[in-house]
């Protein structure tokens, strides 16, 4: 793939999220595109809201569970960047413009200290935690009926929307960070639970993949920075005035609603 | 119709771990209840032999499993002595496809009966919770089933296992409470509590109910398994099946030929 074609992906990928419109899988066109191109895609849509005064303020992960990574035919996470125009509160209405928005149930991380890998492991992730706190992550594809390969989602910022983040926060020393349970309602129905060992065994596990990740590639977390560490359950798929709520036991809740058309 | 004749076509297979055809495409007209009398005539059988009724389990709990048999209502069977493990150990000999999924098991105190019991008439009831791992096996070729098949194969009943500690049941709140299923180590399924009809007291108190459809109740002694908190998974030869419930210590369960 040439820079031109990287470019010309990035400009269909930011079209598609500014008109709300869906496009074909970029790999209909480049069935092998590699894994560093498709972040290279990514990185030139991050660029272009920074330059337009939008601040990224951390990370999400994808691809963490099993079934997820099976479905898409890897074996490692993905990740994408959030920005301060996606953050919504608890209680919030959400208004962001979406396509064909799902909901996943997730814990975030808040870091106190930088994460400077590649070394490493879940006892540094740990020690660099301020606090954890319940979310809920609004994906979003902007993939036609979200028939994403790992090209596709890495190339469309890890298939990101927005998110809702609790106001209650813990201490990372008083979670039970594997075995929490997550209970997911949309209008009062429990439609999804999970544990946060869904997420590849541990959720501090997979922060510490992002610090490698992320200094492989020359970056790293930090501090301040907002991590969503991926999905306890499967995705559910969410319409304009749905309320949805994410009880996570002694760690809090997440409420919000979906604006009504 | 020959109720009685199916019952022991079921018993037999349920006895000897072989397959069966789905009764409902044999029989014509077969209802719930007609399933729910099969299933009391094929306990007679156990029962008649010398096992023992030591309590009911609750099936179809969450709305993803009774969405797949088409229904809204929950549904139970009855546990014998003969199904408990008493060690952590599952022994494939007797089960066709056997899978397992995590519950909390209620043991109580005093009988419930009923048409009308509140959750305060449940914990009043109750004596302890409990880890617990049921093992599932249906009859049906490829675990398929009606509603009216799945009740009258006693609800799929095959081994239960209940872990060492009981806990007051309220210790814990049981519809947060997270659980996590491990196979071979690596994380197989994770759930909470509430997967259960809301709340597992929620699956007592329809238990009761259905049970005074039939003139029966929840006994002093008896222990009730109040359904899946996840999805319940397959296991082979070898395999060893780990479940961690939030605060509760964990079941570890060896699968052996």
């Amino acid at each position: 793939m040439v820079d031109t074609q990287i470019r010309e992906f990035a400009d269909r990928l930011y079209r598609a999220e500014k008109d709300l419109t869906v496009i074909p899988p970029l790999t209909d066109e480049v069935s092998d595109m590699a894994i560093d191109l498709a972040y290279e895609i990514q990185l030139l849509n991050v660029e272009k809201k920074r330059g337009q005064g939008d601040r990224v303020v951390g990370h999400k992960i994808g691809l963490t569970s099993k079934p997820m990574q099976a479905m898409l035919g890897v074996n490692e996470p993905d990740f994408g960047h959030l920005f301060a125009s996606m953050h919504y509160q608890s209680g919030d209405v959400v208004d962001y413009p979406l396509i064909q928005p799902r909901v996943e149930p997730e814990l975030a991380f808040v870091l106190q200290a930088d994460l400077d890998g590649p070394q490493i492991g879940v006892q540094d992730v740990l020690q660099a935690t301020r606090f954890v706190l319940p979310a809920v992550e609004i994906i979003d594809s902007r993939i036609a009926d979200w028939k994403i390969k790992l090209a596709d989602t890495i190339a469309d910022n890890a298939s990101s929307g927005c998110f809702v983040l609790s106001d209650t926060v813990t201490a990372v020393d008083q979670a039970n960070l594997t075995t929490a349970g997550a209970i997911l309602k949309i209008n009062g129905e429990i439609v999804e639970t999970g544990a946060g060992a869904a997420v590849i065994g541990n959720p501090a596990r997979a922060v510490a993949w992002l610090a490698n990740k992320l200094s492989s590639l020359g970056t790293t977390l930090k501090k301040g920075d907002i991590i969503l560490s991926g999905a306890v359950s499967r995705a559910v798929n969410v319409r304009a005035g749905d309320r949805v709520s994410l009880s996570f036991g002694p760690l809090g809740r997440v409420e919000f609603t979906m604006q009504a058309n | 119709m020959g109720l009685r004749a199916i019952a022991d076509e079921i018993y037999q297979h349920q006895m000897t771990a072989r397959e069966l055809d789905k009764i409902t495409l044999r029989y014509d007209g077969l209802t719930v209840d007609d399933a729910y009398a099969i299933q009391q005539l094929t306990i007679q059988k156990y029962t008649n032999q010398g096992d023992r009724l030591i309590g009911w389990k609750m099936g179809l709990t969450s709305k993803a499993k009774q969405q797949s048999v088409g229904v809204d209502e929950a549904i139970f069977g009855h546990l014998l002595e003969s199904m408990e493990l008493t060690n952590p150990e599952i022994s494939l000999k007797g089960l066709i496809h056997p899978r397992v999924e995590p519950e909390i098991a209620f043991v109580f105190k005093h009988r419930l009966e009923g048409t009308r019991i509140t959750p305060r008439d449940v914990w009043l009831a109750t004596e302890c919770v409990m880890p617990a791992v049921e093992v599932i096996d249906s009859r049906y070729k490829n675990f398929s089933f009606t509603l009216v098949d799945v009740i009258a194969d006693n609800a799929s009943s095959a081994k239960f296992y209940v872990a060492d500690q009981a806990f007051s049941p309220y210790q814990f709140q049981l519809d947060k409470l997270g659980v996590v299923m491990c196979r071979n180590g690596e994380v197989a399924q994770t759930g909470a509590g509430a997967a259960v009809l809301g709340h597992p007291v929620r699956s007592i108190i329809e238990q009761v109910h259905m049970l005074s459809r039939i003139g029966k109740a929840i006994e002093p002694g008896m222990v009730v398994l109040t359904g899946g908190i996840t999805e319940a998974i397959y296991i082979y030869d070898q395999d060893t099946i780990s479940v961690e419930f939030e605060g509760m210590g964990d079941i570890e369960l060896s699968v052996h030929a």
